[in-house]
């Protein structure tokens, strides 16, 4: 973070922005802020003033040079995106075109969470890179692709589709768990707009015990791992491991009710000297 | 050489929240030790007229009205012990302490959170069987008791930068303001006509006050084995010793903000003169003739000058600190302004 702060800067002032308490993900805020040792602010405690950034302390505005944003796009600044939106800066963007403040991650890198951009993965890294991808991608069905659009149609009930322009689990139709409805319903959203949709088979998703309101039980899981990019690369020893609350669903994503558990990374001593 | 790297700086926004955070749990803490002394003002067929008395010394007649209750012992338990509904219940000023802790997150330690979540927990499953006879003055305890876990654990666990300030600020504040009511619960208590009886119940109720206020085994020790009112009115307003004291509060906020200046450069002349003129208020005056001349009048009188330090403090940090600010933005006094 401090990396990409506005340049000549021994000691650029980092914050994270949050949208607030009410914010599913909160709790990860303040966990991040804590770790990073950086201070959390919502939109109001910052200000825009000749297109530089300040926040408003005690002792006066104090200037602020690199935000790691957890807000969307379309929240950071009401003058330029929504403009309803009392989450956000009014002029943050100004400040960021005159180079006067980093935000990470930058605006419009929305685009790649794009769920089509997934797809589209292992062809782009063989394009730029001329190299095969080390990790392979699920099995991914490209519906604006007439190949994959029928492939999908004709296996709707195998395979979980998912809007492309998506997230927080939302849109999804699980193929071998809905009803006749659910897929004619998904059918028809599908032929009616193919480019806004990708499908996968059902990925047997792995349980651990979980603490829920009839005692322990099996959940559903799933690990994100992070990898930061700065002048290097680097993956986190640890990672994010998300967990459905609801007895048997798939569905992980905590703005739909799923927790986040533990992640332990077991090091070799022998191999390693420190440990993770 | 320092290993700190800087100084981060406070957020105006946490100032407040620590301020306000401080101010609901005192609250809290307080509201228990008045009903626990209300309860022990009752009298056989006289039930409503002391516990409409709580109503009265909280200034709560309006919005007890607006809340569907009507003056009735078992009415004002529930409004102050299960009405979330009603803002300055205590379920109500837990929530906002709480919610206040939440966006202070990054800035108190673990234990002070899981702490505030139990309790809040505990005040959220208070049920009506809580507030009958006995089993009251033990939930009281333990509303007590919450808060004064709350406060020994942020004494051994909150780290001292300017925040500390911010949150002591707002505790003396609310505690000057509660005891000048715990001493104006007096005011609405009914007592005998005349004679040898009206001074027994008297002193009986004085006794009961100090309880309240934690302060009846220290006031034994000073005061004279004959006491007065005036004794007890001195113990509560001006003793420089006696921790729920409004003197002891108004020095503390002194020494606090003169340590804002001193240590952070933070200067609030306005809130430094309000105290001093606090200070004053609570001195000058014989108490001879401020109990002839009417306490109650003069505890309102000390309360408003307590809500304006409060605007004051307010001004100086929390909203207009920008000397450059054109619209001054109201603080409201005697409840949080939310965003």
């Amino acid at each position: 973070m401090s990396e990409i702060a506005p340049g000549g800067l021994d000691d650029p002032q980092v914050v994270l922005l949050s949208p607030g308490i009410y914010n599913s993900a909160y709790f990860e805020h303040v966990f991040l802020a804590r770790e990073m040792g950086v201070p959390l602010v919502v939109g109001a405690d910052l200000v825009v003033e000749d297109d530089r950034v300040y926040m408003r302390t005690i002792s006066g505005l104090k200037p602020v040079h690199t935000i790691y944003r957890r807000l969307n796009d379309d929240f950071l600044d009401p003058k330029v995106f929504r403009p309803d939106s009392m989450l956000g800066v009014p002029g943050l963007i100004g400040a960021w075109k005159a180079g006067n403040v980093a935000i990470a991650n930058a605006v419009g890198t929305g685009v790649a969470d794009d769920k089509a951009v997934y797809a589209y993965m292992p062809r782009i890294i063989k394009y730029y890179l001329s190299e095969e991808p080390l990790i392979h991608n699920v099995e991914t069905h490209i519906c604006r692709e007439a190949e994959g659009l029928k492939y999908t149609l004709d296996n709707l009930d195998k395979l979980v589709t998912k809007p492309v322009g998506e997230s927080g689990g939302y849109g999804i139709t699980i193929g071998p768990r809905a009803s006749k409805e659910e897929l004619e319903l998904a059918r028809d959203s599908i032929r009616a707009n193919p480019e806004n949709w990708i499908s996968q088979p059902m990925i047997g998703l792995s349980v651990a015990p979980t603490l829920a309101e009839e005692g322990i039980g099996p959940r559903h899981l799933d690990l994100r791992p992070f990898i930061v990019t700065g002048k290097e690369s680097w993956v986190l020893p640890g990672g994010l491991t998300r967990v459905a609350m609801k007895r048997g669903s798939l569905i992980v994503n905590s703005s739909q009710g799923g927790g986040s558990k533990d992640t332990w990374v077991l090091a070799d001593n022998c191999n390693n000297g420190s440990a993770a | 050489m320092s290993m700190m790297r800087f100084d981060p700086g406070l957020l105006a926004r946490d100032a407040e929240g620590l301020f306000w955070m401080a101010r609901y749990l005192e609250r809290v803490e307080n509201l228990a030790r008045l009903i626990d002394v209300t309860q022990s003002f009752e009298s056989p067929g006289f039930e409503t007229d002391a516990w409409f008395g709580l109503i009265r010394i909280n200034a709560d007649e309006k919005n007890f009205a607006a809340r569907g209750f009507s003056p009735d012992a078992a009415h004002v338990k529930r409004f102050y012990l299960l009405d979330r509904g009603n803002p300055t219940s205590i379920p109500s000023s837990l929530e906002d302490a709480r919610t206040n802790a939440r966006t202070l997150r990054p800035l108190m330690s673990t234990e002070m959170w899981r702490q505030i979540n139990v309790f809040h927990r505990f005040a959220g499953r208070i049920t009506p069987e809580d507030m009958e006879g006995d089993a009251l003055s033990r939930l009281c305890t333990r509303l007590k008791e919450g808060v004064q876990a709350h406060t020994g654990i942020t004494q051994g666990t909150l780290y001292r930068d300017q925040g500390w300030y911010f949150y002591e600020l707002g505790r003396f504040i609310e505690r000057a303001d509660q005891t000048t009511r715990m001493l104006d619960i007096k005011y609405t208590a009914l007592l005998p006509r005349d004679g040898e009886e009206k001074r027994v119940a008297e002193l009986t109720q004085w006794n009961a006050v100090l309880r309240a206020a934690a302060g009846y085994h220290a006031f034994k020790r000073y005061a004279r084995a004959a006491f007065s009112a005036e004794d007890v009115v001195h113990f509560l307003l001006r003793d420089p010793s006696s921790p729920r004291s409004a003197l002891l509060c108004v020095r503390r906020i002194e020494s606090h903000l003169d340590d804002l200046r001193r240590l952070y450069g933070l200067s609030a002349g306005e809130a430094i003169e309000r105290a001093e003129i606090l200070r004053a208020l609570l001195l000058e005056k014989p108490l001879g003739h401020i109990l002839a001349t009417g306490l109650h009048d003069y505890l309102d009188i000390v309360q408003i000058h307590l809500q304006q330090l409060a605007a004051a403090i307010g001004r100086a940090f929390f909203r207009d600190w920008r000397p450059q600010a054109d619209e001054p933005a109201q603080l409201q006094e005697q409840t949080q302004v939310t965003a």
